[in-house]
C-alpha cells in the first residue's frame, strides 16, 4: 500500500479525471469503490486523498460539482468540466504516455 | 437505505471530534462513511457491526491535517485556558482549605474522596489534562484519570450518593454515573457490567460495577472523572488510596 501510496501522488489528479470522463458524474465513495474493484482491491483511496483531490480539480475549474439529495443526506457529485475538457484530455494523454515509457525501461511488454 | 437519524448524528458527531470543521465539506465525509455502513450492510454484514467498523475508522483517522489547521488551533488555546483556569480553580480550592489532599470539604459540602477501585495500589496510566487521544490521535482534554486494572475489579463509589445515569456510548462504554451532592458528581466509563440502577442509593466503598474495556478503550481500565459544579477536575487531587 506504502508503494501504491508514492506512486499515487503524482498520478492522482489524472486518475479522478479519467475516471470522471469515463463515467460522468460520481462522488467521492463512488470513485473510491470503482479504483478499488478496477484494481482488485490493491488500490484503497483513503478518504484523505480523494476529497482533497477532488475539491483541487474543482478549485482549478477542471470539475464541477452539484448537490442531490439520497436517503436524507446530501451527496456531492463531479462531473468533468465541458470547457476545460481538452485540458482533461490533455492531462490523460500525458499520464499514459509517461505509463507507456514506464513500461519501456520497466522492460515490460505492453 | 435511510439511516436513523441517531447514526448519522454519531458519524456527524465523531467527525467533528476528530478536527473536520463543520460545513460542505463534513457533509461530504458523512455521506461517504453512510456510504461504506451501506457497502458493508451490502455484503452482509450486520448493521450494528457495519455502523461499529465505521465509526472506529472515523476514530483512527486524523484529519486535523485537511485544512482544519486554524480550528485546531482555535480549540487547543481554548483547551489550554481551559486547564489553566481548572488549574486555578483547584489550586484556589486547596488554598481555600489550608490542606493538603485529599480534600473532604469544601464549603462544608462533602466531597467524594474515596478510591474507586478495590484494589489499591494499582498504576495511573493517564493523567487529567491535555493529551494526545490513543485512538483519535488528536490533541483533547483528558477529563479524568486512567487507573489500570484487571478485568472483573471492582468499581467502587468514592462517596455517598444516588445513581444518576448508566448507559452505554461508543466512546465511555459502559458507564455509572453517581450524584453525590448539590456540587459534586463522578463518573466511572468502559466498564466491563454495570452492577446498579438509576436511583439507587450507594455509599462510599459501595460496589457499584466491574472494570473492563468496553467502548473507545485500548486495554483495561477504569476512566474515571470527579466533577465539580459541572466542570472537570484533576480526580488525583481529591483521592485517598484505601490504605
Amino acid at each position: 500500500m506504502d508503494s501504491n501510496k508514492k506512486f499515487l501522488n503524482g498520478t492522482l489528479n489524472t486518475i479522478v479525471l479519467a475516471l470522471l470522463k469515463d463515467n460522468g458524474k460520481m462522488y467521492g465513495y463512488e470513485i473510491c469503490q470503482k479504483t478499488k474493484t478496477k484494481t482488485d482491491n490493491s488500490i484503497l483511496l483513503t478518504e484523505g486523498a480523494i476529497y482533497p483531490t477532488l475539491h483541487r480539480l474543482e478549485k482549478e475549474g477542471l470539475i464541477i460539482s452539484s448537490k442531490e439529495k439520497v436517503n436524507g443526506r446530501t451527496r456531492k457529485y463531479y462531473s468533468i468540466n465541458v470547457s476545460s475538457i481538452q485540458e482533461v484530455n490533455s492531462q490523460i494523454h500525458l499520464l499514459s504516455q509517461f505509463t507507456g515509457h514506464l513500461r519501456a525501461l520497466l522492460n515490460l511488454s505492453t | 437505505m435511510n439511516h436513523s437519524s441517531e447514526v448519522i448524528k454519531q458519524v456527524r458527531e465523531l467527525l467533528i471530534t476528530s478536527g473536520v470543521s463543520e460545513g460542505e465539506a463534513l457533509e461530504e465525509m458523512v455521506d461517504h462513511y453512510l456510504c461504506d455502513i451501506e457497502s458493508q450492510i451490502g455484503e452482509n454484514i450486520s448493521p450494528q457491526i457495519a455502523i461499529r467498523k465505521t465509526l472506529q475508522n472515523i476514530a483512527r483517522t486524523d484529519y486535523s491535517h485537511q485544512a482544519n489547521a486554524k480550528r485546531t488551533n482555535r480549540s487547543l488555546l481554548a483547551a489550554i485556558m481551559g486547564i489553566m483556569l481548572l488549574s486555578f480553580m483547584v489550586y484556589k480550592v486547596a488554598i481555600e482549605t489550608k490542606d493538603d489532599a485529599p480534600i473532604e470539604f469544601v464549603q462544608n459540602i462533602p466531597v467524594p474522596h474515596g478510591w474507586p477501585l478495590e484494589e489499591a495500589f494499582t498504576q495511573i496510566s493517564s493523567k487529567f489534562g491535555i493529551r494526545q487521544h490513543p485512538i483519535l490521535m488528536s490533541l483533547v482534554l483528558h477529563k479524568g484519570v486512567d487507573i489500570k486494572a484487571k478485568i472483573g475489579t471492582s468499581v467502587l463509589a468514592t462517596g455517598d450518593g444516588v445513581i444518576k445515569e448508566t448507559g452505554f456510548t461508543e466512546k465511555a462504554g459502559k458507564y455509572i454515573i453517581v450524584e453525590h451532592n448539590a456540587r459534586f458528581s463522578s463518573r466511572f466509563n468502559h466498564l466491563a457490567s454495570v452492577e446498579v440502577s438509576v436511583n439507587d442509593r450507594v455509599f462510599k466503598g459501595s460496589m457499584i460495577g466491574k472494570v473492563g474495556n468496553s467502548g473507545m478503550s485500548t486495554a483495561p481500565h477504569l476512566h474515571f472523572e470527579i466533577m465539580d459544579d459541572n466542570q472537570h477536575v484533576d480526580p488525583l487531587t481529591y483521592l485517598m488510596p484505601n490504605l
